[in-house]
């Protein structure tokens, strides 16, 4: 068959042209040049113009196009067609004659009516062939001849009647009522051709055509056998499949990641009684465990959390049994994590043995196969991981940067309206009555509500964008304590509550920022007073071992058990305000918590907390605890920060240790609280006289040590000779300098030591 | 006689504002709507207090108050920054520069005119 294409105008748009458009349109042997009609809404020329196909109105004008292979009437009209045949005789096989006629039929059997060549017929992917009245196969296409197995010359010259297959199949008995008249179908007969006793799987469509002299059958066939062996492939592999899972002993069931049972086998099916279409759908912690969550040490969770694949000892007893489970996670093609394969062996009979089985052979084995799979989707997730990651965090900066910005251009906004309203309420352009005070007061309330939340937002952006930098030093948490509790007095006071203030007898010192810690303190003092209504807040410190807790409690309405688990979220402005109160921002628990973990603390909520009396609300109690550091931890800790950040920026860390000398000949004048008291002064006086935010000055035991960033030996020379001068002018100045003498050491990383420790240990190290 | 207060500050809806309430207070008070404008006033109208916001065109509110207080004629005069910008690097930065006090906006009235008054020794 020729590869060129073949040219074909249509001439009609009607029904009939539509049809043929939309069969012909697209097949890769033909090209439809024109479709031509009067009508230029006939339904032919529309479909012609949606599929941007040329069209015309006169088919003269395209008869004169030489490059036309095939001209197809389909309007019927026998003049009109007689006319074409004469001014093209090139194509005068165009239309008409028994293969027109033909394909006039098939179409008519699949769209509709018209007319097509024989040419078409001779490419149709379908076996095509007719039959006469005599049984004899008067035409057959090549696609017929190659579905039946013989040459095409052989197959024109059988007769169906006199073939034992169509006997044995009954096709001679329905062509012989087709050519009666009655069309039939006939679908998946599988076929045996004759002499090489080839088995194949056909359909057959049978077409009366009484048209002729003697009747004919149309015959269409379809070989499906290729399409039938893929089918028949692929059932086979599902019963093979399912025949192999059947037959595994051990409990085998598939999940999909909610832990919705998707497949199970018949063990698993037999040991629940169950049959497994009762079983697929349910929840695994529904049907084994009993219960509406899932299993505390489910190893599908672990596995959900980590993407590898975990064995785990479920002994639960509502089960019945002790199982090991073993659960290898399944991934999509995006690595996404789909569900996961559990095997389960019934371990009983060892567990009454008592021997414990960590994992058995198969186990490993299943494991390994699960590693190996899981290894490369593994890898692939994290790749994608990465990007998000990079991408999540520009975004964060990004948003740290506009919440920054947009900030600071409400305040300016913001200060003049309150400005203006401060004036008029306080009576500088004239006097108001007491409506319009109350108006304006409302007003300005709420302008201060805004510049809190403004606030709030913006010390947000800074925590999650790591701007915020803890001034950490020693602070005594009773007076800060103290400090808010002062600040609220009056307005528990004036809710008619009680304040209760629990702290313990000795001074507690902790490293902290001390600004930072009084906003803890105050957003949670704020939310208990903002909740309460009858009763008490009580503030309360305790220490423990390594740790200082605080918590602020209340009598107020309490926190639902719902809201409880997003109290620290962003925003959350849950529906527990009783009637109008001062409206909060929903930020002010987050950045508690924030703040809280950034020192190295965490953040808790209980509720109901107080149920003594009955005309009390349940209550709520927030807790937060801050590690208590030694001065050596805190200094430890300090010396990670600076030498980390050395190490990113390539620069250099000092330390420059301030030791009391001759110190017989100092207590000889000074008691130890003295000499204390002296090496405070003496770290406040450094304190004020650091370069840097960073840097820092503190006291450990007898000495202060000094630690400097970005700082190398010859500016620590420097620094420490300034350091000197301000020192002993403070001495001189409180008529010490006789009697203290002060020793001067330097330490710089990474030029005399490496390490970490070595630093700290040279610095805090006790000398003779 | 009244004292005379400076306002740098390139809002001039807030300056008006402001105005307002210093004069209704007593204070004389003119105005600069940029760093340069305030740096040149500061010293050819020998204001006793400066109110100087931080971010400015031309110059910038640190700059325009470390000049100042650079120079020893005007380095007296009291100079409260008034800015958005209420963060504490911010605030550091501005007591790094000399400023004597730091007010951030929005700012409460009261403790505007108590700010002055301490300043002016009233």
């Amino acid at each position: 068959m020729a590869k060129q294409k073949t040219n074909i105008a249509i001439i009609g748009g009607g029904k009939g042209g539509l049809s043929l458009i939309e069969l012909l349109n697209g097949l890769p042997q033909v090209y439809i040049k024109a479709v031509v009609d009067k009508n230029l809404k006939a339904p032919g020329i529309v479909l012609a113009k949606k599929l941007g196909l040329p069209t015309a109105t006169n088919w003269k004008k395209i008869s004169k196009d030489r490059t036309l292979n095939q001209i197809i009437d389909v309007t019927g009209n026998r003049k009109n067609y007689q006319k074409l045949l004469k001014e093209k005789p090139a194509q005068a096989n165009l239309v008409s004659g028994p293969s027109a006629k033909l394909m006039w039929l098939i179409f008519e059997q699949l769209k509709g009516a018209y007319r097509i060549t024989r040419d078409i017929t001779e490419k149709a992917p379908f076996g095509i062939y007719i039959v006469n009245n005599k049984g004899n196969i008067e035409y057959a296409n090549p696609a017929m001849a190659a579905i039946s197995g013989d040459s095409p010359r052989w197959f024109k010259n059988l007769n169906v009647f006199a073939m034992a297959s169509y006997q044995t199949i009954g096709l001679a008995k329905k062509i012989k009522e087709a050519l009666r008249g009655k069309h039939f179908r006939m679908q998946e007969v599988e076929f045996v051709h004759q002499l090489s006793n080839k088995r194949s799987i056909r359909n057959f469509v049978g077409i009366p055509l009484l048209e002729y002299k003697t009747p004919k059958v149309l015959m269409i066939v379809e070989d499906i056998t290729e399409r039938k062996k893929a089918e028949n492939a692929i059932k086979r592999a599902v019963e093979e499949w399912d025949r192999t899972f059947n037959a595994i002993s051990d409990l085998v069931f598939i999940q999909d990641q909610n832990y919705t049972i998707t497949r199970v086998n018949k063990s698993f099916a037999d040991i629940l009684k169950m049959p497994p279409a009762q079983i697929v759908g349910k929840k695994c912690y529904e049907l084994l465990h009993r219960t509406n969550h899932p299993w505390p040490g489910c190893p599908l969770t672990q596995a959900k959390a980590d993407n590898q694949p975990h064995t785990a000892e479920v002994d639960d007893p509502k089960i019945g049994m002790p199982l090991l489970v073993s659960v290898s996670p399944i991934f999509d093609s995006a690595g996404e994590l789909i569900g996961s394969v559990h095997i389960a062996k019934d371990i009983s009979e060892q567990k009454k043995a008592e021997v414990i089985l960590k994992a058995t052979k198969a186990d490993l084995e299943i494991q390994t196969w699960g590693l190996d799979k899981t290894n490369q989707a593994i890898k692939l997730l994290y790749k994608e991981l990465a990007e998000k990651n990079r991408r999540l965090e520009e975004l964060d900066r990004l948003k740290s940067e506009f919440v920054s910005t947009v900030s600071h251009e409400l305040r300016t906004p913001l200060s003049i309206t309150k400005e203006g309203i401060s004036l008029i309420l306080d009576g500088i352009p004239g006097e108001i009555n007491e409506k319009q005070i109350k108006i304006l007061t409302t007003a300005r309330n709420n302008i201060d509500r805004l510049a809190r939340i403004i606030n709030d937002l913006l010390d947000i952006s800074r925590i999650e964008s790591g701007k915020m930098k803890l001034k950490k030093e020693l602070v005594n948490i009773k007076g800060l304590v103290q400090q808010v509790a002062t600040a609220f007095q009056p307005k528990i006071q004036e809710k008619g509550l009680e304040l209760k203030v629990a702290l313990p007898k000795e001074k507690i010192d902790i490293y902290a920022d001390s600004d930072r810690i009084i906003q803890v303190l105050t957003n949670l003092a704020y939310n208990s007073i903002k909740f309460t209504e009858k009763g008490y807040i009580k503030i309360a410190v305790s220490e423990k071992e390594n740790e200082l807790e605080c918590s602020v409690s209340d009598t107020g309405i309490g926190i639902s058990p719902d809201n409880l688990s997003r109290l620290f979220n962003k925003f959350l402005q849950f529906g527990r305000i009783a009637g109008a109160g001062e409206k909060g921002t929903g930020l002010g628990l987050s950045i508690a918590k924030q703040i809280v973990k950034m020192h190295n603390g965490d953040m808790w909520a209980e509720s109901p907390f107080e149920r003594k009396k009955d005309d009390f609300g349940p209550g709520a109690k927030l807790t937060f605890n801050l590690p208590k550091y030694t001065p050596k931890a805190f200094l430890k800790e300090a010396i990670h920060l600076v030498v980390q950040a050395a190490i990113e920026k390539d620069s250099k860390v000092s330390l420059i240790t301030v030791s009391l000398a001759n110190k017989p000949a100092l207590r000889q004048h000074f008691s130890d609280a003295e000499i204390e008291s002296i090496l405070k002064i003496m770290e406040e006086v450094l304190k004020s006289t650091l370069r840097k935010e960073e840097d820092m000055a503190l006291k450990v035991n007898e000495r202060v040590v000094v630690l400097l960033s970005e700082c190398d030996q010859e500016n620590a020379e420097r620094v420490g000779a300034r350091l000197k001068k301000t020192l002993d002018d403070y001495l001189a100045l409180q008529g010490l300098r006789e009697k203290v003498a002060l020793n001067f050491e330097h330490l710089t990383y990474p030029d005399d030591t490496k390490h970490e420790d070595e630093l700290l240990n040279q610095a805090i190290k006790e000398k003779q | 006689m009244s004292k005379k207060i400076l306002i740098v500050d390139d809002e001039p809806q807030l300056v008006e504002m402001l105005s307002i309430r210093l004069e209704a207070s007593g204070y004389k008070v003119i105005a600069a709507g940029d760093g340069q404008e305030g740096f040149d006033k500061a010293r050819s109208e020998n204001p006793d207090l400066i109110i100087l916001d931080l971010m400015l065109p031309k110059m910038d509110g640190y700059k325009v108050c470390a000049l100042l207080k650079k120079d020893a004629r005007y380095k007296k005069i009291p100079i409260i920054l008034f800015t958005a910008k209420a963060q504490d690097e911010d605030r550091k930065l501005g007591q790094e520069v000399g400023a004597d006090a730091y007010l951030a906006k929005p700012f409460e009235p009261s403790l505007l005119l108590e700010t002055l008054k301490r300043f002016l020794g009233e």
